[in-house]
C-alpha cells in the first residue's frame, strides 16, 4: 500500500466514522478518551480551518515534543535517519517499535514538527504529545443534580417528572469531557428569546451580555414593554438562560453548558408566558443585528406563520443559528392536523430538539417527528435559576367589596369560598336565561411593577351561545363598560360530575401603579342553560425579582432546547469560523444514537458534546480507494 | 411558588382570548367551528402584520388603510414589516380582499399568539 493523500483521507474517514453508545458506556471507562480524530486531523491541514487547528492546539499537549508512528515496514535505521535528518531526538519507543516519542529542535513549533513528517512516506502519522488530566468537574454547589450535565444515577431533589428519576448513569450530553477542551465561551452571544432573564442573578449576572461596547448598554431588550429593560417575570427564560450559560465554577448553584458566555436577553413573552407573531419577529431581527450568533426559542404555536418563518430566514442570511423546542404536546409532527412552529419550518439553521428523561426515554409530553425534529437533549427534572420569588398583592375570598349582579359569594364550596352564577349554585342548578351578570370589585397595585391575576373557574355554559368574560380597568368601577377584555370564552370545558377548576393566570402589569379593577360576566341567550360558573383560589400576585439566588426544577422542550444553544456556543467559540451549517452538522453528526428516537427524529440522536467537539465536517468530494 | 409556576404553564393549552383594546367583543351568535375556534385561539384580535413594498413607510400604510378602517396604531416592526392595530376586527377574509390588489402592500397576515414551551 503506498502511502499517499488518497489513504490519508481514507484513514480520516475512517476516523470519523460516527459511533454509537448506550447510555451508560463512557462512564463505564471513565470518560477517558482519546483526541482520535485530532491525531489524523493533524496530517490534513487541508481538511480543516486554520482556526481549528489553533483551537486543537490550545496549551493541550507537551511543548517540543511530539508522537510518530512509523510504517510497521519501515526499519530502525530508517526511522533513525528520519528523525535525526531534522534535528530531532528519539526519546524512545512507546511499547511498539512503530510508535515513537520524538524531542524536537530547540523553539520548534509542534505544528511544524507535524508538517515536517507529514511529508516523510514512511510516516503513518503524526501528533503532539497530549497532555491529560483529571475531567473537569465545576465546584457549583448544586452540580450533583444537574443530570444533564452528568448522569450519575442521582436522584433529583424535587423532581416534577416521575418516570425515570433516577435514571440510567451515563444518559448525559457528555459535558465533562468537552469541558476538558473548553469550558469559555465567552466569544459568543446566545440570545434567549423568551420571557427575559433575571439579569441580576448570582449565577447569571456575570454572563450577561451588554452592548456597550457598541454605545447600547443595556441588556437586551423588551418587546413586550417597549423598552430597554428585559426583566423576567416569570421564570422561564432565566431557567433556560442558566441551562446555556449559569457561571461555572463560581461555587453556586448551577453551571450552563457554556461556564462564560454572553447572554442576550431578548423580552417577547409576557409574565405569563404568552407572546406574538410582532415581538418574535422583532426580537429575531434585534438578536441578529446586534450580533447573537446563535438564538435559542423555547416557544412556538401551532400555525404556520410566514412572517416568523421570513424572520429566521434572516437569521440564516446572517449566519445565525436557531435553536427551538420541539413543544410539548406529545405529538408526532408528522400526523396531519398536528403542527408546533417554529420546529417544523424547513430552514436548514434550525435545529429541532426533542426532550430526553434520565434514561434517554422520550419524554411523554414531548413532541417528535422523523422529518421535523433533528435531536434530543435533557428536559426532565432539569434544575437551573430561576426569576425570584412570587409574593401576593393580595387573595381575595369574596366576601366583601365585591359589586354583584347575578353572582354570589359561597363560603364553602367543597373546602373553598367561591364566587358563582347561579348564586345557588351546586353543580346541578341552572344559571338564567337572557342573563347579563356581573361581578367586580378594585384592588390596589400602587408600588408595584408587574401583577399577575390568578383564579381557577369551573365553566360549564353553552357553547357558541352564552359567553364567559373577564375585564379589567384602571381605577373602580365596572370593567365592562370602559375596560380591556382579558378572556371571553363560551363552551362547557368543566364536568358537573367530577367538579373540574381550570387555572387561569392573565399579566396584567399595564395597569400597575395604581387601583385596577376586575370583573367576570356570564351572559346567557334564552336556549339552553348549563351549570354555570365558579371562581375560587383569587389571588394577585407579583413577581418579586429581587431574589437573585433561586433555583427551580422544571420540564420541558423548552429545557431541552437551551442545552443544544450553549453546545452550538461551545462549538462556535471552539472553532470560530464554523458556519451556522458546520455547527448544525456537529450537533446532528456528533450526537449519540439513542434507541428512544429512533425512527422519530432526523438524526436518531441526543447531543453529545465531546461528540460534537470532535466531529470533523467530512471533506467535500471525499472517496476512498485502496491503493496497491 | 412551584404552584403558580404550575399554573402559568397549564395555560399553555388553555383559551384565552383578547379583544381590541378597550373595545369588547361583540356577541356572535353561531356555535364555533372546530377549526375557526383554534384558528381564533391563536391570533390577536384586531392585530395584522402588513409586509409593504420597500418604498412605502408608516406614512404610506397609513394613507393606505385609514381610509377604510379606523386604526389605533401602526408600528414599524423593520424589513418592511407593520403591526396594524385596527379599532375593530376587520378579519383576514376583509383584509385580502380589500388590499390583494394593491402592490404595494406585499402580504398581510394575523398577528399569531405564541406561548412558551
Amino acid at each position: 500500500m503506498k502511502p499517499g493523500k488518497t489513504n490519508i483521507l481514507f484513514t480520516l474517514a475512517l476516523s470519523i466514522i460516527i459511533t454509537t453508545s448506550l447510555c451508560f458506556s463512557h462512564a463505564a471507562f471513565g470518560k477517558q478518551k482519546p483526541l482520535n480524530s485530532a491525531n489524523t486531523m493533524k496530517l490534513n491541514t487541508s481538511t480543516v480551518k486554520n482556526s481549528q487547528m489553533k483551537g486543537a492546539f490550545v496549551q493541550q499537549y507537551v511543548p517540543g515534543e511530539v508522537i510518530v508512528k512509523f510504517k510497521n515496514t519501515t526499519n530502525l535505521q530508517i526511522k533513525s535517519q528520519s528523525i535525526a535528518a531534522i534535528g530531532h531526538t528519539m526519546l524512545k519507543n512507546l511499547g511498539s517499535t512503530s510508535i515513537v516519542h520524538i524531542k524536537l529542535k530547540e523553539n520548534e513549533s509542534v505544528e511544524h514538527a507535524i508538517h515536517a513528517y507529514k511529508n516523510n512516506p514512511n510516516v503513518e502519522y503524526a501528533q503532539p504529545n497530549y497532555i491529560y488530566h483529571i475531567f473537569s468537574t465545576p465546584n457549583d454547589s448544586s452540580y450533583g443534580q444537574l443530570w444533564g450535565l452528568n448522569n450519575t444515577g442521582q436522584t433529583i431533589t424535587g423532581g416534577t417528572y416521575p418516570n425515570n428519576n433516577p435514571g440510567t448513569t451515563g444518559c448525559d450530553i457528555d459535558a465533562e469531557s468537552a469541558w476538558d477542551k473548553i469550558t469559555d465561551c465567552s466569544s459568543v452571544i446566545v440570545a434567549v428569546i423568551d420571557t427575559g432573564v433575571n439579569y441580576n442573578h448570582e449565577d447569571l449576572a456575570d454572563n450577561m451580555w451588554d452592548g456597550s461596547a457598541s454605545g447600547y448598554n443595556y441588556h437586551g431588550y423588551d418587546f413586550v414593554n417597549s423598552d430597554y429593560d428585559p426583566m423576567d417575570f416569570n421564570g422561564h427564560g432565566t431557567h433556560v438562560a442558566g441551562i446555556i450559560g449559569a457561571v461555572g465554577n463560581n461555587g453556586k448553584g448551577v453551571t450552563g453548558v457554556c461556564w462564560n458566555v454572553k447572554i442576550m436577553a431578548v423580552r417577547v413573552l409576557n409574565a405569563v408566558g404568552e407572546g406574538t407573531t410582532a415581538n418574535i419577529v422583532s426580537g429575531i431581527n434585534f438578536a441578529v443585528s446586534r450580533g447573537a450568533k446563535v438564538i435559542n426559542m423555547s416557544l412556538g404555536g401551532n400555525l404556520s406563520d410566514a412572517v416568523f418563518s421570513n424572520a429566521i430566514t434572516n437569521a440564516q442570511n446572517n449566519g445565525v443559528l436557531v435553536v427551538v423546542a420541539a413543544g410539548n404536546k406529545g405529538y408526532n409532527l408528522n400526523t396531519a392536523g398536528k403542527d408546533s412552529y417554529p420546529c417544523e419550518y424547513t430552514q436548514d439553521n434550525i435545529v429541532c430538539v426533542a426532550a430526553l428523561d434520565q434514561a434517554y426515554a422520550l419524554a411523554d409530553f414531548s413532541n417528535y417527528g422523523a422529518t421535523g425534529v433533528d435531536v434530543g437533549a435533557p428536559g426532565t427534572n432539569i434544575v437551573s435559576g430561576y426569576f425570584g420569588n412570587y409574593q401576593a398583592i393580595t387573595t381575595d375570598d369574596f366576601s366583601s367589596g365585591w359589586g354583584l349582579t347575578g353572582w354570589a359569594q359561597q363560603a364553602n364550596l367543597g373546602g373553598f369560598p367561591a364566587l358563582t352564577d347561579p348564586t345557588n349554585f351546586n353543580y346541578s342548578n341552572e344559571y338564567l336565561a337572557y342573563a347579563n351578570h356581573k361581578a367586580y370589585k378594585s384592588f390596589s397595585l400602587s408600588g408595584y411593577t408587574n401583577a399577575i391575576l390568578l383564579f381557577e373557574a369551573y365553566i360549564d355554559i353553552e357553547g357558541g351561545y352564552d359567553f364567559f368574560s373577564v375585564n379589567y380597568k384602571i381605577g373602580t368601577g365596572d370593567p365592562f363598560v370602559t375596560g380591556q377584555q382579558l378572556l371571553r370564552i363560551s363552551g362547557s370545558f368543566s364536568n358537573p360530575w367530577y367538579h373540574d377548576y381550570y387555572p387561569f393566570p392573565f399579566d396584567i402589569s399595564s395597569y400597575t401603579g395604581t387601583n385596577c379593577s376586575i370583573g367576570f360576566r356570564l351572559q346567557s341567550d334564552g336556549s339552553y342553560q348549563y351549570t354555570g360558573v365558579a371562581i375560587r383560589n383569587f389571588a394577585i400576585v407579583n413577581a418579586n425579582t429581587s431574589v437573585t439566588n433561586a433555583y427551580e426544577v422544571m420540564d420541558g422542550t423548552s429545557m431541552a432546547s437551551p442545552y443544544v444553544a450553549g453546545l452550538a456556543a461551545m462549538l462556535i467559540a471552539f472553532n470560530p469560523d464554523y458556519t451556522y451549517q458546520d455547527v448544525a452538522n456537529a450537533l446532528k453528526n456528533g450526537g449519540e444514537t439513542v434507541a428512544s428516537l429512533a425512527g422519530i427524529t432526523t438524526t436518531g440522536k441526543s447531543i453529545n458534546a465531546w461528540g460534537s467537539l470532535k466531529y470533523i465536517n467530512t471533506p467535500a468530494g471525499l472517496s476512498a480507494q485502496q491503493i496497491q | 411558588m412551584k404552584k403558580i409556576y404550575c399554573i402559568l404553564l397549564i395555560t399553555g393549552m388553555m383559551f384565552c382570548a383578547h379583544a381590541c383594546a378597550h373595545v369588547n367583543q361583540p356577541d356572535t351568535k353561531v356555535t364555533p367551528v372546530k377549526q375557526q375556534q383554534k384558528f381564533a385561539q391563536n391570533v390577536v384580535p384586531c392585530e395584522y402584520l402588513f409586509t409593504v413594498d420597500e418604498t412605502c413607510d408608516v406614512q404610506c400604510l397609513y394613507s393606505l388603510l385609514v381610509k377604510d378602517y379606523s386604526i389605533t396604531n401602526i408600528k414599524a416592526i423593520g424589513n418592511n414589516l407593520f403591526l396594524v392595530t385596527f379599532t375593530i376586527d376587520p378579519g383576514m377574509d376583509a383584509l385580502l380582499s380589500m388590499y390583494n390588489n394593491i402592490s404595494t402592500i406585499k402580504a398581510i397576515q394575523p398577528n399569531f399568539k405564541y406561548k412558551l414551551q
